[in-house]
């Protein structure tokens, strides 16, 4: 039975995670071709070199928007993770009136595409003269309200008896904060920060309205450049830019799965 | 060392019924107090209201002179063992031993002291290193113990803490537990609702139901002489046997109902003059074989229903009336289910209980005191 139903699953699994690889394993096999090979439309490229990551570093800042890039979405991690374990803390555990309404409020933000906020976002920036400025693309993303939402379940999660431990202890609430309620809830902290880095990584339009200079542009838009500066697109040299920037979401990804693990099997303690 | 006063303490959690009713205790410097009672009758809530983990509704607690009811937790000077441990389980054994020293900024060289002093008391040594989750019910339960003891503090506070250990277990941390108490002078307010544990373990115990203290006094005291049919019936085990009777207009027949009935014993006619009904209450090794009763006693003939042979003990089951009533025995007796049995009860093994108040006024053994006739 179990070694039938692995002769069907296995197969499945393996052309899916083809499907899914090839679009990477492409643009990785054609950051190695020179411009013939990407006309003739071959797989591997005929001789393999290193001259189109040299070309990406000559034709566009890369380094300067890969480091704003970092900047960035350390930045929004941050920010997201104070932020919202702040206020996963006071839905949690702060009984005031109205609580749960605010926080339906609060949740149902989640409704709202962030595109439809757009305009109002950007005249606001533009009012405080945030444009080219790393505050622009960092603080209006903060406030999380899917960040809040996943912190809040968590922290609800942490027994009672612990906090009691520390109140007899005599921890001030916010020491119990730190030293209690975030150990406990790594897990979801490390989720959220993987998560607010890799979107706001990722992000294109927002960067794109609010950067007009090299100065803080992100590496998605340098992305663009690429391929409209030139006369016409040399996609070796796109390819090659594409594999730098995806490394380190790649490494982040794999660093990440390694804490999860940790965090998850850690588990609570009964 | 301080004691610990509680006068007319009641809580309310829901404006309407009280959780724990108007209750008055003095727990001495170094005693071992335990609070018992069936589940819900509010033995947390008072606990936690010392600890300051509960607002008091109504009422004044003090420890040593001083009335503490607003003091926050963490001045009370007490310390906290909970049901579940709560062990912090991304700290180390030592790291949790030493929480609550760390956040008092205690000094390193001391803190190491009492941790490793802790630690060689309750046999932790080894495991200082490991998680919490890498260790047995026991051991978690001797690391919050461990942290009560670098503590210091004079009043410890426990939760049913033995509850979710096996029965041998709990048979062990039950002896350590009191041990340590003694060892160390602090005085333990424990809570169980299990009464061999209080019986065991408690210098004083204080029996609680739906809120209202039934009887506070030593362990032996309450087992003698309960002070009613909830007492007499919730401490001891197998409970005391209970039986409603009604009197025959003379008093000289006791009907267990419309048929039987047994003969009113002569010493107590007097004192069931006023009383048309009560129960009576008698403890399973009271109620012995009836060749060997030479003494007063009330004697009955009753079928075998069930038997438990334990070793040492015999328990049969038998109905009475309406009631069930066990006998223990000492010793192994072959009987069989259905057999015959002749049984006596001694008088001064009898307890009386009134039928509507449930008090008791009159017990065999004993001169009882308050409103109590003794003949
Ligand atoms: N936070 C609360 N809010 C409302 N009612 C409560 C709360 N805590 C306890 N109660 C009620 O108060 C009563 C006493 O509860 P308590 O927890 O003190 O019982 P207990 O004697 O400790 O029982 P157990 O042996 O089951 O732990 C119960 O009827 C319970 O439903
Ligand atoms: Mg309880």
């Amino acid at each position: 039975m179990m070694k039938s139903r692995g002769w069907v699953v296995y197969p499945l699994l393996i052309i899916s995670s083809l499907l899914l690889f090839f679009p990477i394993v492409y643009a990785f096999l054609v950051s190695f071709m020179s411009g013939t090979d990407v006309m003739n439309r071959s797989f591997l490229p005929s001789i393999w070199n290193w001259s189109n990551y040299e070309r990406v570093f000559e034709t566009v800042p890369l380094m300067r928007y890969l480091m704003n890039s970092f900047i960035v979405s350390t930045g929004v991690m941050l920010g997201q993770l104070v932020v919202c374990a702040f206020a996963a803390y006071a839905f949690a555990f702060i009984p005031f009136k109205g609580r749960n309404a605010v926080f339906l409020l609060f949740i149902s933000t989640l409704m709202i595409p962030w595109e439809a906020a757009m305009i109002p976002n950007f005249l606001t920036i533009q009012a405080f003269g945030w444009m080219n400025s790393y505050l622009s693309m960092t603080v209006p993303f903060f406030a999380l309200a899917f960040g809040t939402f996943l912190l809040r379940q968590h922290f609800k999660t942490v027994p009672h008896e612990l906090m009691e431990a520390a109140d007899i202890e005599g921890l001030s609430k916010f020491a119990t904060f730190y030293k209690v309620v975030l150990p406990y809830c790594r897990t979801s902290l490390v989720t959220l920060g993987i998560y607010g880095f890799l979107t706001t990584w990722n992000m294109y339009l927002w960067p794109l309205l609010v950067t007009t200079n090299d100065e803080k542009r992100t590496v998605q838009i340098g992305l663009k450049q690429l391929q409209t500066v030139e006369v016409a697109t040399d996609w070796g040299v796109v390819m090659a830019g594409v594999i730098i920037v995806i490394i380190p979401t790649l490494l982040l990804l794999f660093i990440g799965q390694k804490q999860l693990q940790k965090g998850l099997t850690q588990g609570a303690l009964k | 060392m301080k004691k610990v006063t509680l006068s007319h303490v009641s809580k309310s959690y829901d404006q309407q019924s009280f959780a724990v009713d108007d209750v008055n205790v003095e727990i001495n410097p170094g005693e071992f107090f335990v609070l018992v009672g069936p589940s819900g009758c509010g033995k947390s809530t008072m606990l936690r209201m010392i600890a300051g983990l509960e607002t008091i509704t109504a009422g004044d607690l003090s420890i040593g002179e001083n009335r503490v009811n607003h003091m926050p937790p963490s001045k009370r000077e007490i310390s906290m063992v909970f049901q579940n441990y709560a062990l912090y389980p991304h700290l180390t054994v030592e790291e949790n031993i030493l929480f609550g020293l760390k956040a008092r900024k205690m000094n390193k060289i001391e803190r190491n002291e009492r941790c490793q002093e802790a630690a060689d008391l309750l046999g932790l040594t080894p495991y200082l290193q490991r998680k919490p989750r890498e260790l047995s019910g026991g051991q978690r339960q001797r690391v919050a113990l461990a942290r009560t003891v670098v503590s210091q503090r004079p009043i410890c506070l426990l939760d049913e803490p033995l509850s979710n250990l096996d029965a041998k277990l709990r048979g062990y941390m039950r002896t350590e537990i009191r041990q340590l108490q003694k060892k160390l002078g602090i005085t333990m307010i424990y809570v169980t609702h299990d009464q061999v544990e209080a019986m065991t373990m408690g210098d004083r115990m204080m029996v609680l139901k739906d809120g209202k203290v039934q009887q506070v006094g030593t362990p032996l005291s309450i087992y003698n002489q309960p002070k009613n049919l909830f007492v007499a019936t919730f401490i001891g085990a197998p409970p005391m046997n209970t039986l409603p009777l009604s009197l025959s207009q003379d008093r000289s027949l006791m009907f267990m109902n419309e048929k039987i009935s047994l003969a009113t014993p002569v010493s107590w006619r007097t004192l069931l003059n006023t009383k048309d009904h009560f129960h009576l209450g008698v403890r399973p090794e009271q109620v012995f074989p009836a060749e060997e009763v030479l003494e007063p006693s009330i004697k009955f003939d009753v079928t075998i229903e069930d038997t438990e042979v334990l070793g040492n003990e015999t328990h049969f089951t038998f109905t009475l009336g309406k009631a069930t009533w066990k006998a223990k025995w000492q010793g192994q007796w072959p009987k069989n289910i259905g057999d015959l049995l002749s049984l006596a009860v001694p008088l001064e093994a009898a307890y009386l209980f009134d039928t509507d108040t449930e008090e008791i006024f009159y017990s065999g053994q004993v001169q009882l005191s308050e409103g109590v006739q003794v003949l």
